[in-house]
């Protein structure tokens, strides 16, 4: 049974593959409406999937709540905050009503950027810790970093106008091609993936990685 | 106690307060540092400005809690000058559930409501599922995707929808985010109809936008607060970016005195050693 699922699910992505990729290519009018319908379809199948996560993290932090599973109590309070979002929004018909905004305004903003600006406090003491000139490669590394800061802060031009234009030579000409060589690796890797997911021989996609 | 001995048992409280100390003084009372104008805000300025009437702007967001302290002050700048220019249509479009919130807070902040006509000037299409397949959704047809706006009301009813059809009625696309929606501007609207696009970005972001605005496929990038602040210098309206640069330089001072001070530290126990 699981072969057919699979074999099936290969020929439609084949077939859906072969008719976004034509119609790149070829601007047919008839391909272009197929191809258009196709990906209006995978917006309306996310739209459900947002749906089925929201199902799945109920069955389970519910299962975990009944079982008194360790650390259940988080799993009510995720409960808990997520239907009162969810009833808020459905009361007021609005996710920007003054209701739905006072309740993100003083929890979801604060706890959430709390824990972003935490990062400048790891920062500094990571500073302080780990950026040690233990070698030739780390001393460049570190001379690089330093350089970068003074060209995005503006203090680095209050010192010294110099600082920041070293910065941006780093910037442009290490930077900025070692960031292309990536991504156009980037490119070929999901270009050979995406040949695999079309043949057939890449599996996860279809739940069957083993 | 000698200050080599706090800082090594205590290290990571004298540090915390240096940091609070640094970001809180220059919020209080702030210096005023200038801010120098890099080419890649320059590059989104000169394209707004260059922008006529009639001209499509739209502006993709991914601007969360956890980002809007640097994404968000670009935000309200871009929509700001956009709102300057006479007859430019603007397009507000969410990649995330939370992108709604700070579209509609930008609207009232900067009180487009009252200030532009609503389907006539500006459009809210509010979140789309689907991520890349929802921004090659309204690159290929907005109407075939969408029947309505965010507040429900139908594209047909708004005068400007009538001419926005596809990616090849948007004169720019600037988009903000610290996620992936940036690329699959890149994917489905430069790469298959040749849209201008730029992005406002967090720091962390920043790298991999840099390698196409050298490449000259972007016309520019709003990095980080800085960006956002250098932008508010342009159009000449300070705001939250501004203030926040000066915090910015001395945590900045910060890490780098605690990064020499980190090796002086080791080159004096190496050589002890030794």
């Amino acid at each position: 049974m699981a072969g057919i699922w699979r074999t099936t699910a290969s020929a439609v992505l084949l077939v859906v593959s072969l008719v976004i990729m034509l119609d790149f290519a070829l601007r047919n009018p008839t391909l272009q409406n197929l191809a258009t319908d196709l990906n209006n379809w995978a917006v309306v199948v996310a739209a459900f999937a947002l749906g089925i996560g929201a199902y799945s993290l109920i069955l389970r932090h519910g299962g975990m709540i009944a079982r008194k599973a360790p650390m259940w109590p988080y799993s009510t309070i995720l409960l808990v905050t997520m239907f009162v979002f969810i009833v808020t929004g459905l009361v007021t018909n609005s996710i920007t009503s003054p209701q739905y905004n006072w309740i993100y305004s003083s929890i979801v903003m604060p706890v959430s950027s709390s824990l972003y600006g935490m990062n400048a406090f790891f920062i500094a003491s990571a500073s302080y810790r780990a950026f040690r000139a233990k070698s030739w490669e780390a001393l460049v590394l570190l001379v690089a970093a330093i350089f970068l800061m003074f060209k995005n802060a503006p203090i680095g031009a209050v010192i010294s106008p110099i600082l920041p234009d070293i910065g941006g030579v780093i910037w442009d000409f290490t930077g900025a091609t070692g960031m292309r060589a990536l991504l156009i690796g980037i490119g070929i890797g999901t270009l050979a993936l995406g040949l695999r997911v079309i043949v057939g021989q890449e599996k996860t996609p279809l739940g069957g990685a083993e | 106690m000698s200050l080599r001995e706090t800082l090594n048992r205590n290290y990571k409280q004298v540090i915390y307060l240096a940091l609070f100390v640094s970001l809180a003084i220059p919020l209080i009372r702030p210096i005023g540092l200038p801010i120098p104008v890099q080419k890649t805000t320059l590059g989104v300025y000169n394209k707004i400005e260059s922008l006529k009437s009639g001209d499509v702007a739209v502006i993709g967001s991914n601007i969360g809690a956890s980002i809007y302290a640097e994404v968000y002050p670009q935000y309200i700048a871009i929509l700001e000058h956009l709102f300057r220019k006479e007859g430019v249509k603007i397009v507000l479009v969410d990649h995330s559930t939370e992108a709604p919130i700070w579209a509609e807070r930008a609207l009232q902040e900067l009180n487009a409501y009252k200030r532009k006509t609503y389907g006539v000037d500006f459009v809210h299409l509010g979140y789309i599922a689907g991520e890349e397949a929802a921004v090659a959704g309204l690159c290929r047809d907005v109407n075939a995707l969408l029947k309505v706006d965010y507040s429900g009301r139908s594209l047909s009813d708004l005068p400007m929808m009538k001419t926005i059809r596809n990616a090849r009625d948007f004169t720019i696309v600037i988009d903000f985010t610290a996620s992936a929606d940036s690329q699959y501007w890149m994917n489905q609207a430069y790469a298959s109809y040749g849209t201008a696009i730029g992005f406002g970005l967090t720091a962390i972001k920043v790298p991999d936008a840099y390698a196409y605005f050298m490449a000259g496929q972007i016309f520019g990038i709003l990095e980080s607060l800085s960006g956002a602040a250098q932008y508010e210098i342009l159009i000449k309206r300070p705001g939250t970016a501004v203030t926040g640069m000066d915090a910015q330089s001395l945590a900045h001072l910060l890490y780098i005195a605690l990064m020499v001070l980190c090796n002086l530290i080791f080159i004096a126990e190496w050589r002890r050693k030794k």
